[in-house]
């Protein structure tokens, strides 16, 4: 069993105390090596060859491989749970506000810090009382330059709470026709990066879809790879250490007969259940990544993805399938950089909504020399 | 959910015989030696040996800078006969290794290899049932075209089906551990004794003289996922979510499962899926035979402290390690000589559970610094 603890005043006024305070953070990556992003990649499914193949970068803007925007995942998840607090109620990460700076060059290395920015109460259907607890990380690289900044935001909920709100427990079984598998693997299997070619702002309208990805069904393989490469798997010793700091964060599993974190919610159907959910269900951060695979994708080696803010409203459970779509809603030019606002969302195969945002990335205009576009990427390269 | 079932056929195993002189690309594994990379890997393993993790540390050692713990080459080259493939549906399972160690690897070593089928091999089994033995040469260099080890990895290669099964295996017992079981066993864990900068002399060792013990368990999921950490062998769609395992399973489907949902998964999820594990006659998830030989060497290289150096070692994975299991690593002096000048300490390692089975026997030798 899960512990159970209620959340109090006195330990929302324990967290509230360490606002604007430098948090301790354990960095996974220090660098972004090529083999650090081959294995980052790997976690969630992205094969661009702008972060894989050298031979392929070697002529690009950049002249060398790049890692993707969402290799920060693997220096350190934006989370609340960065802030810790709350010992024995559950999280779930609400989702994140990423700001990107400058592209991520090979061998980069990478320094992250954190602080807790907000600590605020809100009723919830799921689980009566909760609190939202949000983070802001900085990542620079070693010359202190600025690389990206994010907000990352988790629900905490009471466990008993949440188990008996019942929200959760309908949730059906996914049955798919052979023909609906094949179809979600013919997306996953024939989608390639653009690459190469160009992608011009000029040739957009509102409206416009980006090309979809289809991720799933879902499987305890993809949360093992990825909590791996995010350095969220602790071997014996280690866990023995953390345990003994925050025990209410480990439980004896009687399925397996030995202690576990309780992030075991992302890879077996009976410890989920100990939050109401049937199923066990994802790291949310990994939606994250999808979504942005899929932005990268679609923009081709010459655009820039520049924000992306990202709800996660349901979790993805086992079995379930995501399409990660995009949608164009507002195209305009600021400080002379043409820009496309864009809304993307994860979809399951139930119609449901899981995942929403709204991105911003710059693309080329064919209007302008192509080179005065790309931000300070290609200064540093004409000077 | 069951893992495919196929028959070693004669015809197979002519053509698994085939392979035998053929060599095997790894397009993936290590490449860059980093700080990130061996950090990483000790971790996963759990050994915290301040000389694999420190670099204010490692620059007083000889060494000048980090090193990689000597299992750390599991991340190059994946030193199993399992690469070799042949017998598709056939079960693998990686069941020893012998190492021979030339020089460390150290930060910013670019470390490649070279992976040849060494024999096929008919045993003798103790599943039951018809039974391979497929052994592998690896040979390890750095950027300087050095020899750094070779190893020589081998995977039985049994019929998956229970019921060709027979005998131990079917009687394993699910360990349950109570909560002073698991507080005595943390304590142990806890108590790991590092040798770090003291040398330990040749002149002081004497035959017969025991090992500090290196504790890992209860074994569970988690320590099967932090060995991936730092491990990544993304063969055959291992290590690989999403639609790039798919693209590998597909090309693999005798190496690949679907569940009731039709998510699609590596054979590799015996290791943390009890359905999964159970259809390969195991009652639940195991650790790595590779894991496995690096708790060993973690025996050793605590004990001979940074002036020594691990020559060479054998392991033979005997059984299985499964959920709620707890494995005692042990070792004991069995000779002590010297050897073209080289002063060298033979050593017993083994692996041993809480109901004191041996499931991996195994050998070490071991240079160390001599008195002044």
């Amino acid at each position: 069993m899960f512990d159970n603890q209620p959340i109090t005043q006195e330990e929302i006024e324990r967290l509230r105390s360490r606002i604007g305070i430098d948090l301790r953070i354990v960095q996974h990556h220090t660098i972004a090596s090529q083999d650090n992003i081959t294995w980052f990649c790997n976690s969630f499914g992205d094969d661009n060859p702008l972060w894989l193949d050298a031979n392929h970068t070697a002529n690009s803007r950049y002249g060398c491989l790049l890692a993707p925007p969402a290799f920060f995942f693997s220096v350190v998840i934006p989370s609340g749970n960065l802030a810790g607090g709350l010992p024995g109620v559950h999280s779930f990460l609400g989702g994140n506000d990423w700001h990107f700076y400058k592209p991520i060059r090979l061998n980069t290395k990478i320094r992250a810090t954190a602080k807790l920015i907000d600590v605020s109460e809100k009723k919830s259907s799921y689980s009566g009382r909760s609190v939202i607890q949000s983070v802001e990380v900085i990542y620079r690289d070693e010359y202190d330059e600025l690389l990206a900044i994010a907000k990352g935001w988790s629900i905490r909920v009471e466990r008993e709470a949440a188990r008996n709100s019942n929200k959760y427990a309908s949730i059906p079984n996914p049955v798919y026709t052979q023909e609906q598998i094949k179809n979600i693997e013919d997306i996953a299997v024939k989608r390639a990066p653009r690459g190469r070619k160009l992608l011009y702002w000029d040739d957009l309208k509102v409206g416009d879809e980006v090309w979809p990805l289809a991720k799933g069904p879902l499987a305890r393989e993809d949360m093992e790879v990825y909590l791996a490469a995010t350095g969220n798997a602790l071997s014996t010793y280690y866990k023995v250490k953390y345990f003994r700091r925050h025990p209410a964060f480990f439980y004896f599993d009687t399925g397996t007969n030995s202690m576990e974190p309780v992030s075991m919610v992302n890879l077996y159907d009976h410890a989920a259940q100990e939050v109401g959910i049937p199923r066990a269900y994802d790291v949310g951060s990994q939606r994250i990544c999808w979504l942005e695979h899929m932005l990268t994708n679609w923009i081709g080696d010459d655009g820039f993805l520049q924000s992306i803010n990202v709800r996660l409203i349901l979790p993805n459970l086992f079995g379930d399938t995501q399409w990660c779509r995009g949608k164009i809603v507002r195209l305009y030019e600021h400080q002379d950089q043409p820009l496309v606002e864009i809304n993307v969302w994860c979809e399951n195969q139930r119609g449901e909504h899981t995942a929403e945002g709204l991105a911003t990335v710059r693309l080329l205009s064919r209007k302008v020399n192509k080179n005065s576009q790309t931000g300070e990427v290609a200064h540093s390269l004409l000077s | 959910m069951v893992l495919q079932q196929s028959k070693i056929t004669e015809e197979g195993l002519r053509e698994l015989r085939s392979r035998i002189g053929s060599y095997y690309e790894f397009k993936y594994g290590n490449k860059e030696v980093t700080v990130d990379s061996i950090r990483e890997f000790a971790e996963g393993m759990g050994d915290p040996n301040p000389l694999w993790h420190d670099e204010e540390y490692a620059k007083q050692t000889h060494f000048g800078k980090i090193i990689a713990p000597p299992a750390y080459l599991y991340t190059v080259i994946y030193a199993t006969g399992m690469r070799v493939g042949g017998l598709p549906g056939v079960g693998s399972f990686h069941s020893g290794n012998s190492w021979e160690f030339y020089q460390p690897v150290k930060v910013g070593d670019l470390i490649t290899g070279t992976y040849r089928c060494q024999d096929v091999v008919e045993k003798e089994s103790q599943f039951g049932g018809r039974h391979i033995n497929v052994y592998a040469e690896i040979k390890y260099y750095n950027q300087r075209d050095e020899p750094v080890a070779t190893a020589i990895g081998w995977s039985i290669r049994a019929e998956r089906g229970t019921s060709q099964r027979k005998g131990k295996y079917s009687e394993v017992k699910v360990q349950q551990n109570s909560a002073a079981d698991l507080e005595s066993i943390y304590r142990a864990i806890e108590n790991v004794v590092i040798r770090g900068k003291e040398p330990r002399y040749w002149e002081d060792v004497s035959v017969g003289e025991e090992l500090p013990p290196v504790v890992k368990g209860p074994f569970g999921p988690f320590e099967a996922i932090a060995w991936k950490t730092g491990w990544h062998v993304p063969l055959w769609g291992m290590g690989m979510a999403n639609e790039l395992r798919l693209r590998e399973l597909l090309k693999h489907p005798a190496f690949s499962f679907r569940d009731a949902s039709g998510a699609i998964q590596t054979a590799e999820a015996v290791h943390v899926d009890d359905k999964a594990a159970k259809s390969i006659a195991v009652p639940s998830g195991y650790d790595f035979g590779a894991q496995r030989n690096a708790w060993m060497s973690q025996v050793v290289t605590n004990w001979m402290g940074d002036a020594g150096f691990l020559k060479s070692m054998e392991a033979s994975y005997r059984r299985f390690n499964v959920f709620g299991d707890t494995q005692y690593i042990k070792g004991k002096v069995t000779k002590k000589y010297i050897l073209k000048a080289e002063h060298l300490v033979d050593l017993e390692i083994w692996s041993e559970n809480q109901r004191q089975e041996v499931t991996a026997p195994g050998l070490a030798t071991v240079k160390l610094p001599v008195k002044q």
